[in-house]
């Protein structure tokens, strides 16, 4: 065979492997669209037939009617697949989320005979899949399905301990706001705010919990922080109190800052004391919160609080000085501003610039 | 030249009208007016200066008391080169806010006012036709009440839609603020039930829209809000909602809380 001969085999072969490898992947590329539209028409059937029984069972005001009629479906909910069983609680879990009452208690009855699909995804290796189980338990069945929501608190998974926290605390008792703290301290890639977002789910009833978790030395900072963050969320004008002690004693930077947002919030001028010691400190964050704390609490022009605030129009961090020149108009002290506008001072550039955004009354001054 | 000659033929006109109205709300466009009578103010960005308010704002004051029959006025649409129809600005970019809206649908009932009473409908390819506004009349008793609900949410719509129909009511839903306050123009509502953060036009702005407008003064006004910032209720009351329900809600509450702002005795009062 000549060399061309053999060339022209290779080229063939090539051919042939990349109609091949084109068929199979147009073939892959059907099945899966067949499979996609499949799934679609299955969930748009499953929609037609159920929207309307679920409307009709949360709308319904006939408790003797609804009842029938909820055993009556839930008889056909136990013959269904597990895989549309589950699709059919998602659907549940959508409408238990917009109503509660009674609407939402039939719509948990209902839901009952299905749950067991939804607890087998509790098992399942993919974390998404766990998290949508705890979501659908926690949403229709907590009551009964409260130990795999609360071990689901010690997933490997951070997106499944968040669903379980979340769907703990929308159940809104109080003995779960100490297995979410622990929970929430532990995760570095959880948001303040998101905690205390599911915290505030709780409601004003965690106050008491959160104030002595906030207060507890031995309790890691990082939780204490998040209490504080919570407790200024929800008003607790009791938590002062402990804010001003952390203030004295403590070091950790993160429940320093918390403490001083929370003071900002519920502290009145008996807390200045403390917080004055602050304004010095050599970190920048804890300055800043200072600062702005200090201009909260005090609240008077003519106060010896108006010239540590002015000094810290000077501090080597912009950030500081912007707080400082906020906080001096919250106070209703102008002149320190004028003064920085009028002498050459070092942050006068800084002052004109945040000066539109300190009211109307003053820009026209700076102009 | 004064923008505003037959305002300042109709001084005396004026002046009893402000002696006789107490109502803060309505004195405030007569104070307007009365800027321009005694202080001499002579456009509408002065007036609207000196009340701090948009030259939009004075626009629409200035066509309440020119619909009202109080004072005649020269057309609006002729003497004020910025009332562009609402079709002018559909296709821009910009987020519309409150005062533009108004300023449009003001525009529009302007223009529709300087026509007379015997011009023709307006086509349904008139940029008009959509916010022709519809006089209010008291519905029968037989009648079936109608709701305009402003919510983003599909199912949280068609819940809502259910429960009241189940009341007896006809429920007209829009997806947006803007086009919510479109509708409010177009329909006789009797009631509305807004969703606090629709887009375009939060439920806060059109609370304050629909109170500011004399024809929706007496409607009630009902909105929806998840639970946020303790201040949301206040701020919704503030605004001039009658009622306000929270997410998730009981739809038996939400019939219940509704029926009771749509009894007659409620919306005579």
């Amino acid at each position: 065979m000549s060399q061309a001969d053999a060339l022209l085999e290779v080229l063939i072969v090539a051919i042939a492997g990349s109609l091949a490898a084109a068929v199979l992947a147009a073939a892959a590329a059907m099945t899966l669209r067949l499979r996609h539209l499949f799934h679609e028409h299955r969930e748009r059937q499953l929609k037609s037939v159920w929207i309307p029984r679920l409307l009709s069972l949360v709308v319904d005001d006939n408790a003797i009617r609804c009842d029938a009629e909820v055993g009556v479906f839930s008889r056909e909910i136990r013959v269904l697949s597990q895989t549309r069983q589950r699709a059919l609680l998602e659907l549940i879990v959508r409408f238990a989320f917009v109503v509660r009452g009674t609407a939402r208690t039939r719509l948990c009855r209902l839901a009952e005979p299905a749950l067991p699909a939804a607890r087998a995804l509790l098992g399942r290796r993919d974390p998404a899949m766990r998290a949508l189980g705890v979501h659908i338990v926690g949403r229709l069945g907590l009551d009964r399905n409260e130990k795999s929501v609360l071990r689901a608190l010690d997933d490997d998974a951070p997106l499944v301990r968040k669903t379980a926290a979340r769907a703990l605390a929308r159940a809104g008792r109080t003995d779960y706001v100490e297995p979410i703290l622990e929970t929430a301290a532990n995760l570095e890639d959880w948001d303040t705010s998101e905690v205390v977002s599911v915290l505030q789910d709780i409601g004003p009833a965690a106050q008491p919990i959160l104030r002595r978790a906030f207060s507890d030395p031995e309790r890691r900072p990082a939780a204490r922080a998040i209490c504080a963050e919570a407790l200024r969320w929800l008003n607790d004008l009791t938590a002062a109190e402990p804010a001003t002690e952390i203030l004295l004693r403590e070091n950790d930077r993160e429940l320093l800052a918390a403490s001083l947002r929370l003071l900002r919030r519920v502290g009145g001028a008996e807390h200045a004391p403390a917080v004055r010691r602050l304004c010095t400190s050599h970190d920048p964050v804890i300055r800043l919160n200072a600062v702005a704390t200090l201009a909260a609490t005090s609240g008077l022009p003519e106060s010896p609080d108006a010239d540590l605030i002015g000094v810290a129009l000077a501090d080597p961090s912009s950030w500081v000085a912007i707080r400082a020149a906020r906080g001096l108009r919250e106070i209703g002290c102008s002149t320190h501003l004028r003064r920085v506008l009028t002498v050459g001072h070092p942050r006068a550039s800084l002052v004109r610039d945040v000066w539109p955004e300190l009211g109307t009354s003053t820009t026209r001054e700076a102009a | 030249m004064s923008e505003f000659p037959q305002i300042v033929e109709k001084a005396a006109e004026l002046k009893a009208l402000a002696a006789r109205e107490s109502h803060w709300k309505r004195r405030k466009p007569i104070e307007a007016l009365l800027l321009i009578v005694d202080r001499g103010a002579e456009t509408r960005e002065e007036v609207a200066a000196a009340m701090d308010v948009s030259p939009g704002t004075v626009d629409r004051w200035l066509a309440r008391y020119a619909e009202s029959g109080i004072l005649a006025f020269a057309e609006p649409g002729a003497e004020n080169p910025e009332a562009a129809p609402v079709s002018s600005d559909a296709n821009s970019d910009a987020e519309p806010n409150l005062s533009d809206v108004i300023a449009q649908l003001d525009a529009m009932r302007a223009l529709l006012a300087s026509a007379g009473t015997d011009h023709e409908p307006a086509s349904r390819d008139s940029p008009t036709h959509q916010l022709v506004p519809v006089a209010v009349h008291e519905r029968r008793q037989d009648e079936k009440r109608v709701i305009l609900l402003g919510e983003a949410d599909d199912l949280v719509a068609s819940i809502i839609e259910a429960r009241l129909e189940k009341d007896g009511s006809t429920v007209q839903r829009a997806t947006d603020g803007v086009q919510f306050a479109a509708m409010a123009e177009e329909l006789n509502a009797d009631l509305f039930l807004i969703d606090t953060r629709l887009s375009g036009l939060d439920g806060y702005q059109i609370s304050r829209w629909l109170r500011e407008e004399p024809r929706f003064q007496s409607r009630p006004i009902v909105m929806l809000g998840w639970p946020g910032k303790e201040t949301d209720v206040v701020d919704a009351f503030a605004a001039g909602a009658d009622d306000y329900i929270l997410k998730p809600f009981s739809p038996v509450d939400l019939g219940a809380r509704v029926g009771r702002l749509l009894r007659p005795a409620r919306r005579a009062a």
